[in-house]
């Protein structure tokens, strides 16, 4: 960790324009730039829920060392409307610049210490286009230069871009790309060099894709989805390799109609898993318990966006966790895991479907649209060695299993856990009942039910699937602490705020304040105790999240006790930055000292 | 006197002046869909409520460019019969006590893309037909779920690539599902009303919509809706493209009164699906690298089986393509 924290060399970058002016393959194009130049990224895609016009913005952050999240300001901005001026230019960093086309942006009020670097974009482009879409290529060349990276890297990222499709227009791309290139250069305008290395390429994913990848490398067989932003770009991978991968991709005509289909597959033999957004997440609840009642694994994915309803369809959120806790009807066993990156992601979607299959139970995996739909970090090494758990599927009887042609499908057994078998294994038939039943899988909700000596089978029944938890819960990952141990602030974070707090801490801790992180994915079932003596720290402990009730902290709070000293709760949409961690930690330190 | 004959839309000088919904929305140059809207609510005029699920013309009312100059209530996804059945019910009551005039004669319209109609909204639809709501549907049909990126619904056409059919290596003809035949399960219901409609025959359009607001019950629309982003085509081309799909019998343009099927348009020779596929990216791959002709072939038939049923039942002429 202590590498982590000595500062080096980063930079910010943020494109801004319209919808449909291609500002995010713009921001991918330099996103594969700067990880060709052997540097870490963090990307996040300021989208908006429109087809056309509007302020759409793609935003960089790279750097020698490992980066996590926006980073601090912005270094550099193109601007290519005004509206995209005037939302960003407050953020430039004192030694940043502006590169901006004199003809449609005027940047009024530039701070002291911001340059304005005028390039003719829109003239540039004209050369190669009836219309000047190639202003953003444009822009990257000037942007390249300025970096001082060099221009056969960009070249590479445009014709990959273009060139599969159309190599005329990748060319004159690169041509327009290599005038705005030259022209900062001979202005000598390059202000910024970090060291690259050109030889070292870094993986970059986002988290949707990092968690697609993961699953069928965890040997998923079945995804199942109804279009929903920003859950889509993983249906999208899914089938554009279906074939190729042996997984079979079922679009249903709603969320309900996804989720009973995941469930048939998961129930007939299949590793099956579905994904959507919270709106549609709501549709399918009835089912999560339906598959928790009959016992069926199912892996769903939910990628957050800000709600209630609709809500922001392009901006993020960490809302739906009380969804998840109250998924439907009564208590039921489920699991709630919330990776904070794509590498975590990926590894997190096979660790799902080992816990979901082992213990027969609903695993929800909530990503958001921070890290998900545009949001690439770098992925290194990730290893895709895997050991596929079925748990306890049985294909012969045991003695005892099997009576009267019925398979005893629901046994109470040491470890609640009961054989699991698939249809179509000889002697072993059984009902998937709904209805709370037997360990045969016969009824007890009919004839049976309310009668007196039914009734203590209910409550066993009921024990044998919410004991479970306590099983599950020591197997779940503790939360992980970033910084050193023993700091006088701790930021307790859940999924995806662990990455600005990961920035806030490292900067901080340069500031001399003594603080560190906590970080959870791993949220329910909690292990009580062990968090407990975690948590245990002398220090004061502040809770970061993206919702307004504090959703983690409360069910903290629930489950174990503890009280955090303060919260920084963020719920407008956009992305948590680690300078406003960072503010709200500062704060805090001056109650601290204040106290002592 | 027919109907027919008491018509206000002869030809196209006949397009009511006024506009209700203004220019300058957020939804992609030559939209068909918003065309669509365009259109019907000249015919229904200023007093109505539209209910409105998720799709692209959700993006529209987007503050500060809203172009509607009526009313618009937003349901969840699956759902918007259900709240037009709200609406209606409670105009009645407040007809009834006389806090709003008859005559006012506010019209509730659901609008939802072919993702709601033929999807998820389905069940519902088929609730409020049922019921016999007093309603009007217009469902702007672009064939896949625009709004979210443009993936297969079950009006997706087969051999056309959406983002969840994308055309590869070992499924390289795209779709191959049959798009639902909305218009049947509709008629299986028996409203008074349903039509097919598309911006590029507007005469027929408005007098169908018109026609629909004589009746009393469900009044259901399904209009073709020119997708240049989705389907791949300049934005400009809306109206040829439209116009390609009814010429070449892709895009039959009929009624049912009281279930009875009528044809409004039919034409003599019907013009190959070729000259309209290839128009569309979304169909490129039919075309590029290899020619697919069992597909464009499996498409003709379609289109040549439904016409050669259309000849029979009414009577009429109409030379098909290669037969
Ligand atoms: S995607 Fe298609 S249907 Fe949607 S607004 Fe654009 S053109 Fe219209």
């Amino acid at each position: 960790m202590e590498n982590d924290e000595t500062k080096g060399a980063e930079v910010t970058i943020r494109l801004g324009a319209a919808a449909g002016d291609g500002i995010q393959s713009a921001g991918e194009m330099m996103m594969k730039v700067l990880a060709r130049s052997g540097l870490y990224i963090s990307t996040y895609n300021g989208n908006q829920s429109l087809i056309r016009g509007g302020h759409v913005w793609f935003h960089i952050h790279a750097g020698t060392r490992k980066v996590y999240s926006l980073g601090y300001g912005i270094d550099f901005l193109v601007p290519l409307t005004q509206l995209a001026f005037d939302q960003h230019f407050e953020s430039v960093n004192t030694g940043g610049a502006v590169i901006y086309d004199p003809s449609i942006v005027k940047p009024h009020d530039l701070q002291q210490g911001v340059r304005g670097i005028p390039v003719p974009l829109g003239e540039i482009a004209l050369k190669y286009d009836k219309r000047p879409i190639m202003k953003n290529t444009v822009a990257l060349g000037a942007l390249t230069s300025n970096l001082g990276v060099k221009f056969e890297v960009l070249a590479d990222a445009i014709t990959d871009q273009f060139g599969r499709k159309n190599p005329g227009v990748a060319e004159s791309n690169i041509k327009a790309a290599r005038e705005g290139y030259d022209l900062v250069k001979n202005l000598g305008a390059q202000s910024f060099e970090l060291k690259y290395d050109y030889s070292c390429t870094k993986p970059v994913l986002t988290a949707d894709y990092a968690f697609a990848l993961g699953a069928v490398n965890a040997g998923c067989r079945f995804y199942a989805a109804y279009p929903m932003s920003p859950a889509s770009p993983i249906v999208h991978w899914m089938a554009s390799h279906a074939k190729q991968l042996g997984l079979t991709v079922f679009l249903g005509e709603d969320e309900i109609s996804v989720i009973n289909a995941t469930i048939g597959a998961s129930y007939a033999g299949a590793r099956a898993m579905c994904g959507t957004s919270g709106g549609g997440f709501a549709l399918m609840q009835e089912a999560v318990g339906e598959a928790a009642m009959t016992e069926t694994p199912v892996v769903v994915v939910d990628v957050m966006r800000a709600g209630p309803s609709t809500g922001l369809p392009t901006k993020t959120s960490q809302g739906d966790l009380n969804m998840m806790l109250g998924i439907s009807q009564d208590d039921f066993p489920r699991i709630i895991l919330a990776p904070r990156d794509s590498a975590d992601s990926f590894y997190t979607a096979g660790r799902a479907f080992n816990l979901a299959e082992r213990y027969q139970v609903p695993a929800i995996i909530l990503l958001d649209f921070a890290i998900g739909d545009g949001g690439y970090s770098t992925v290194e090494g990730l290893d895709p060695s895997f050991t596929v758990d079925r748990g306890k599927v049985v294909s012969v009887p045991s003695p005892g299993a099997v009576s009267g042609g019925w398979f005893r499908r629901f046994a109470l057994t040491d470890d609640n856990i009961s054989p699991r078998s698939f249809p179509g294994t000889p002697d072993l038939m059984f009902v998937a009942k709904t209805d709370e039943h037997d360990e045969w899988g016969h009824d007890l909700s009919d004839v049976n039910s309310g009668l007196k000596e039914f009734l203590p089978l209910r409550v066993k029944m009921h024990e044998k699937r919410m004991k479970k938890l306590e099983s599950i819960k020591k197997e779940l990952r503790l939360p992980e602490i970033f910084g050193p141990t023993g700091a006088d602030i701790t930021i307790v974070t859940w999924g995806s705020s662990a990455n600005p707090a990961r920035e806030a801490v490292q900067r901080l801790r340069m500031q001399g304040v003594s603080v560190n992180s906590l970080e959870f994915t791993d949220l329910y079932p909690l292990n009580e105790s062990e968090i407990k003596r975690i948590l245990q720290v002398p220090g004061k402990k502040v809770a970061l999240e993206a919702n307004y009730t504090g959703q983690f902290e409360t069910l903290l709070k629930r489950e174990t006790g503890i009280i955090m000293d303060a919260h920084i709760r963020k719920y407008d949409g956009e992305p948590i930055y680690p300078s406003e961690v960072e503010k709200g930690v500062l704060s805090l330190r001056k109650e601290v000292h204040a106290v002592v | 006197m027919t109907v027919e004959q008491q018509t206000r839309f002869r030809t196209l000088k006949d397009i009511p002046t006024p506009d209700y919904m203004s220019p300058g929305g957020s939804l992609c140059a030559g939209c068909g869909g918003l065309l669509a809207v365009r259109l019907f609510h000249k015919v229904l005029g200023p007093n109505l409520v539209w209910v409105n699920a998720a799709g692209c013309l959700t993006v529209m009312v987007n503050y500060p460019y809203v172009p509607l100059k009526s009313n618009w209530l937003y349901t969840a996804f699956a759902s918007a019969p259900a709240g037009a059945q709200g609406v209606r019910d409670a105009f009645d009551i407040l007809i009834q006590k006389g806090k709003i005039p008859a005559e006012e004669d506010v019209k509730v319209v659901v609008l939802t893309g072919d993702g709601g109609a033929y999807d998820i909204g389905l069940q519902s639809t088929s609730g409020a037909m049922y019921r016999n709501l007093d309603f009007y549907y217009l469902c702007y049909d672009n064939q896949a779920y625009g709004n979210t990126g443009f993936q297969v619904s079950s009006a997706t056409p087969i051999g056309s690539a959406t983002a969840t059919t994308p055309p590869t290596p070992s499924e390289p003809g795209g779709n191959m599902f049959k798009r639902k035949d909305l218009f049947e399960i509709w008629r299986a219901h028996k409203p008074p009303y349903i039509a097919t409609l598309s911006s590029s025959f507007a005469v027929d359009f408005l007098r169908k919509v018109e026609k629909g607001s004589k009746m009393k019950g469900p009044k259901l629309f399904i209009s073709l809706a020119g997708c240049p982003t989705g389907w791949g085509y300049d934005p400009r081309e809306t109206i040829r493209e439209e116009k390609l799909a009814v010429d070449t019998g892709i895009w039959p343009l009929k009624e049912a009164v009281n279930g009875e099927v009528k044809h409004t348009y039919l034409p003599r020779a019907l013009k190959p699906v070729e000259e309209y596929l290839s128009t569309q990216a979304r169909y490129e791959h039919l075309f590029r690298p290899t020619k697919r002709t069992e597909v464009i072939r499996m498409i003709q038939n379609d289109v040549n089986n439904y016409w050669k049923m259309v000849s029979k039942d009414e009577n009429v002429e109409i030379r098909l393509v290669g037969e």
